[in-house]
């Protein structure tokens, strides 16, 4: 425990069981419920929110296959800085345009198996690594 | 029949955050899930009492370690789930 811990007052409302109050040495006032009550409240706002998220039009709502396309291009990404090379070195090594390697990093699904296996033997990583 | 899969931006932010191989978790079991409804049903719990809210949203866990939830709504009419948020569980509550 730190030196700083706070003195806190409190002030039971009623039997400290079912409900109360605690004011801490700034002024804020802070209720004392039981924690099955709190755990209810919790439970209850968040359903509150997914229901909002659900009912309101403008929630934006991302495909899956879509996502995981988007992870692979930053997995790719990553395995490269993690190997120091930039872009253009990449594509130096394969022989490639750097404007490829680029695309294949905005979009891993428009490149074929052979290019990927490429990629991933110059990062030294297993093929299966850079897709999830 | 596969089921269609969404996800929203808090669990796809929460999602962003987590270790690779969370994230294949997660992918994994999705992919469970998503083969038929029965194995929806069967893998998954439900989360919200279907006679206070008209949406059915049930919940799965995933991940390595500590374990994470994902909550999503079952649209079985359009053969659609919706992943609304993914969070870390909360503690199991200790012994005394």
């Amino acid at each position: 425990m730190s030196g700083g811990a706070r003195k806190l007052r409190v002030h039971p409302l009623e039997p400290l069981t079912t409900r109360g109050e605690l004011t801490l040495d700034d002024g804020t006032v802070c209720a004392i419920v039981p924690k099955e009550q709190l755990e209810r409240l919790l439970r209850q706002a968040e359903l509150q929110e997914m229901v909002a998220m659900l009912e309101d039009p403008n929630t934006e709502w991302v495909d899956l296959d879509d996502y995981k396309l988007q992870v692979a291009g930053s997995t790719i990404a990553a395995a490269r800085k993690a190997r120091g090379l930039t872009q253009a070195q990449l594509a130096r090594q394969l022989k490639l345009p750097q404007s490829q390697i680029s695309r294949i990093e905005r979009h891993p699904d428009r490149t074929t198996v052979r290019t990927l296996k490429k990629i991933a033997a110059a990062l030294k990583v297993n093929v299966r690594q850079l897709l999830p | 029949m596969r089921i269609k899969v969404e996800l929203s931006r808090n669990a796809i932010a929460f999602l962003d955050q987590l270790a690779p191989v969370d994230r294949d978790d997660f992918f994994a079991e999705l992919d469970r899930l998503r083969a038929g409804p029965s194995e929806l049903l069967r893998l998954s719990e439900q989360y919200s009492d279907p006679s206070i809210s008209r949406y059915v949203l049930r919940r799965f866990a995933f991940g390595r370690g500590v374990a994470k939830t994902a909550i999503f709504e079952y649209d079985a009419a359009r053969a659609r789930m919706r992943v609304l948020i993914c969070r870390l569980q909360r503690p199991r509550e200790m012994r005394p």
